[in-house]
């Protein structure tokens, strides 16, 4: 319906509308000629992935044109093979619609992703940032003549408040008379520092509960906590909904400064989301979301200017800086986050507009700013994000990975979701394990490594990161993969499995195409890592212990990310997984009034290393996308 | 004196160690400004052979970051011997990473090779903005104008720097190719750019038609 309007505003009625219904479902949507089916499916508030962000470059938003199968345009000729074309796949952000059509989405199965919410622990004290103080206030007399409010106030500094401290907002005065009167003077007192956040009738100090988020560019985390115990009450995550409108941190920034009403949307969608999580958060745990007054968000610098609805614009263009860094206490009615309405919203800072909030939260989960040993955290993503340091100091730096580690821009690249090869095993032959167990559909990033560090270790791939050809090749053990050696568009490839035993019944290779994505993601990473190392005046060997933060960090084998270069290969033994540490950090920030002010100091002691500008920064990147193994 | 074809094959083989002991010895022997050209000349055959490995996917981005560096250090060190001697340039190209970027990988790798094949190159760095590619238009008068960006917001950036070649009158003195990540069919013509490549080798070749 949006579109007819939009249609007779601009004064084309003369164009015509469609039907398109979208399987599995029989989601019919009218549609004016023109659109693409991206915009489309986009209105229509399907869950679809677009992993480049819908611009025509990734050729994974393939989908069926069961009926009405028009023409393809030239890049899907490209991207697709002949067969895929014949069968009526067409690339969704590039088909256009002209006639009715009925269209085949991909499996919903596929779009489940493998969110990871475990993480490691540590010991810290509670030191709540809201307090709950149960008061009898005096009963209004005639005597006296004084206030609800000034009887209210007697009472919070009979508890120890300074009167002249005490403060309160609006909505809680409006609430006052009735709150006092219906509970008969005796009510609860929500305090944040000296300000009277809210009030309950009778005694409801038992329970106080907080949500800590991590909102990812791909995923968001929340976590339910008992903010007295610390106890999680339950977990919830979601498919950040802004995926819709592009798969990275840059599509987004193009998305809020290019679209009209980007920003908007982007705001709207991931509050849409928070507020959805908070309620499911609830239900899972019994309790009422009434209940929960505080919240945590530690994001990175995007998605914490975009929920905060705060132009990220200046993030993309040099000098990279973000609007905001300090942490925020902001009222949750505020940002319409749907928690008690006394609530408060506690936004950790950012380092920088590459490294925000999210590495902060890492930074105070792993205590890197009270560690002795000098520590390397690697949170591994299409930014990796980079921390180096001790007690002493902390340099950090944000790696243009791009999006290779999560499967875009692989020819059979996919995300960790069910069907993705997530290991790949050189035994007397080729094994690999899929997630959920069914027929492999593609790579995921782990497979990439795992495959990818198999060749080298197997000389198949040259230290400049070619294929070799058969005769060429000189480790024996090389050859029980004769099979698997094949030709992919003139050039060398390594097939994984062939098509009658994959899911699409396409197969499933590493390219030489994607050997040479895989060379810059992980020269990118590498180079961060070194130009740290400088930086700080230390050798690989000084570095005591590697934490990999993130989703792709737990599931990758360390050992093939050291073979193919992406951590130092002396570093090996030395690696450890610390789950999602960026969620942890966010609890301990919300359960504890110290770490979150301790998050601030941290996030103004590191100092952030711009790699763009880092004198000998092209020629160390070079030597990173090498295959080194000695 | 040097042997020619063994420098030619050592560039094109990235063989460091061999390229400036033979660069070095050649220097030390005092040699004329024409057969210092000459020397030149080998090296940029070499990076023929470098440019060719690229496009049969023998050589990687590491290796023509490394081939450019090889080419600088080469060139610094035949410079005093070199000077005085008129060089033959086949063309003039000012290169910059537009307004709001940083990434210069691929200005860098394209520059040495322009470089390489004979152009006089101008460039002007990193986070260039439409009014410092004017100024240096007007000065040099090059035949081609070369706009590298990898960011998506570098489009728009190359976009007002061909607006502000149009308003100082300069647009059509000059041809413009743009390159880096972001770089297609469509940018190109919103841009108003003569020629796109995500490709060095490529965009070479593209400059080298324009000034034949």
């Amino acid at each position: 319906m949006i579109n007819e309007s939009k249609a007779h505003e601009i004064g084309v009625s003369f164009l015509n509308n469609y039907k398109v219904v979208f399987q599995p479902g029989d989601v019919l949507v009218e549609v004016a000629e023109g659109r693409t089916l991206k915009e489309v499916i986009n209105d229509a508030g399907l869950e679809f992935d677009f992993l480049c962000g819908g611009r025509g470059t990734c050729g994974k938003c393939r989908v069926k044109i069961a009926e009405g199968l028009t023409m393809p345009v030239t890049r899907e000729q490209e991207m697709l093979q002949v067969k895929e074309l014949e069968e009526g796949i067409r690339l969704a952000c590039l088909t256009t619609v002209h006639n009715d059509l009925i269209v085949e989405l991909p499996n919903q199965k596929t779009l489940q992703h493998n969110i990871l919410i475990a993480s490691d622990e540590r010991a810290f004290q509670i030191e709540p940032h809201l307090h709950k103080v149960l008061v009898e206030v005096d009963k209004p007399s005639r005597e006296t003549q004084s206030s609800d409010y000034r009887r209210l106030k007697e009472s919070l500094v009979q508890q120890g408040y300074k009167d002249l401290e005490l403060e309160s907002t609006i909505s809680v005065l409006r609430q006052m008379p009735d709150v006092l009167r219906g509970a008969n003077n005796r009510i609860t007192a929500v305090m944040y520092e000296s300000k009277v956040a809210g009030i309950e009738p009778e005694d409801s100090t038992e329970t106080m509960l907080g949500m800590a988020f991590d909102i990812g560019t791909t995923t968001i985390v929340g976590y339910l906590l008992d903010l007295y115990s610390g106890k999680e009450l339950s977990v919830v995550s979601t498919l950040n909904p802004q995926t819709t409108f592009g798969a990275d941190v840059i599509s987004r920034l193009t998305f809020a400064g290019h679209e009209e009403n980007g920003l908007t949307k982007l705001q709207g969608a991931v509050v849409g989301a928070i507020n959805k999580l908070i309620a499911e958060a609830a239900e899972k745990a019994s309790v009422a979301s009434s209940q929960i007054y505080g919240v945590s968000i530690a994001a990175n610098t995007c998605m914490h200017h975009i929920f905060l609805g705060i132009n990220p614009q200046s993030i993309a263009v040099s000098p990279y800086v973000p609007a905001l860094s300090e942490p925020l206490v902001l009222d949750a009615s505020e940002l319409a986050i749907s928690i008690n309405r006394a609530g408060k919203v506690f936004m950790l800072p950012n380092i920088a507009g590459f490294v925000g909030a999210d590495t902060v939260a890492v930074l105070l989960a792993t205590e890197l700013d009270r560690s002795e040993d000098i520590k390397l955290v690697i949170d591994i993503g299409t930014n990796g994000e980079i921390a180096l340091g001790s007690r002493e100091k902390i340099v950090a730096c944000s790696a243009a990975a791009g999006p290779a580690f999560e499967g875009a821009q692989i020819s059979s690249g996919m995300r960790g979701a069910a069907g993705a090869i997530d290991h790949v095993y050189y035994r007397d032959k080729l094994e690999y394990s899929v997630i959920g167990g069914g027929k492999p559909l593609g790579v995921c990033g782990s497979a990439l490594l795992d495959a990818v560090a198999g060749l080298v270790e197997l000389g198949i791939l040259n230290k400049r990161g070619k294929f070799l050809a058969f005769d060429q090749l000189t480790n024996p053990a090389a050859r029980r993969f004769k099979e698997n050696l094949i030709q992919y568009e003139g050039q060398g490839a390594f097939l994984l499995a062939e098509g009658d035993i994959t899911g699409h019944c396409r197969p499933i290779m590493i390219t030489q195409s994607d050997i040479r994505e895989l060379q810059m993601a992980k020269g990118a990473m590498a180079a961060g890592v070194k130009v740290l190392m400088e930086t700080y005046g230390i050798q690989a060997q000084d570095i005591k212990e590697v934490l990999l933060a993130g989703a792709f960090g737990n599931y990758l084998n360390p050992h093939s990310a050291c073979v193919i270069g992406l951590i130092p290969l002396e570093l090996e033994s030395k690696i450890k997984m610390i789950g999602n540490a960026a969620g942890t950090g966010s609890k301990l920030a919300l359960l504890s009034s110290n770490e979150f002010c301790r998050a601030k100091d941290i996030a103004e002691a590191v100092k952030f290393v711009e790699l763009g500008s880092y004198p000998r920064f092209n020629s160390i990147f070079g030597e990173c996308t090498y295959f080194n193994l000695h | 004196m040097i042997d020619l074809k063994v420098l030619t094959q050592a560039v094109g083989d990235l063989d460091e160690k061999t390229i400036l002991t033979m660069i070095n010895d050649f220097v030390a022997t005092n040699p004329s400004g024409e057969d210092a050209q000459k020397v030149v000349f080998a090296c940029q055959q070499g990076m023929a052979i470098v440019g060719e490995l690229f496009e049969t996917n023998e050589y990687y981005v590491g290796d023509l970051i490394f081939a450019g560096e090889l080419l600088s250090k080469t060139i610094d060190l035949l410079k005093p011997v070199l000077s005085g001697v008129a060089s033959q340039k086949i063309g003039s190209i000012v290169i910059g990473t537009v307004q709001g970027d940083l990434h210069d990988i691929g200005k860098n790798i394209f520059g040495s090779m322009a470089e390489a094949a004979g152009f006089d190159v101008y460039d002007l760095g990193i986070d260039v903005s439409p009014s410092a590619f004017v100024e240096k238009v007007k000065e040099v008068k090059p035949q081609i104008i070369g706009m590298s960006g990898v960011l998506t917001l570098a489009i728009d950036s190359m976009k007002n720097t061909v607006k502000a070649l149009n308003e100082a009158g300069l647009r059509n003195s000059v041809k413009i190719i743009i390159g880096g990540n972001p770089v297609n069919e469509d940018a190109c013509k919103q841009i108003g750019a003569d020629d796109f490549t995500t490709n060095a080798a490529e965009g070479l070749k593209t400059c080298q038609g324009w000034v034949k």
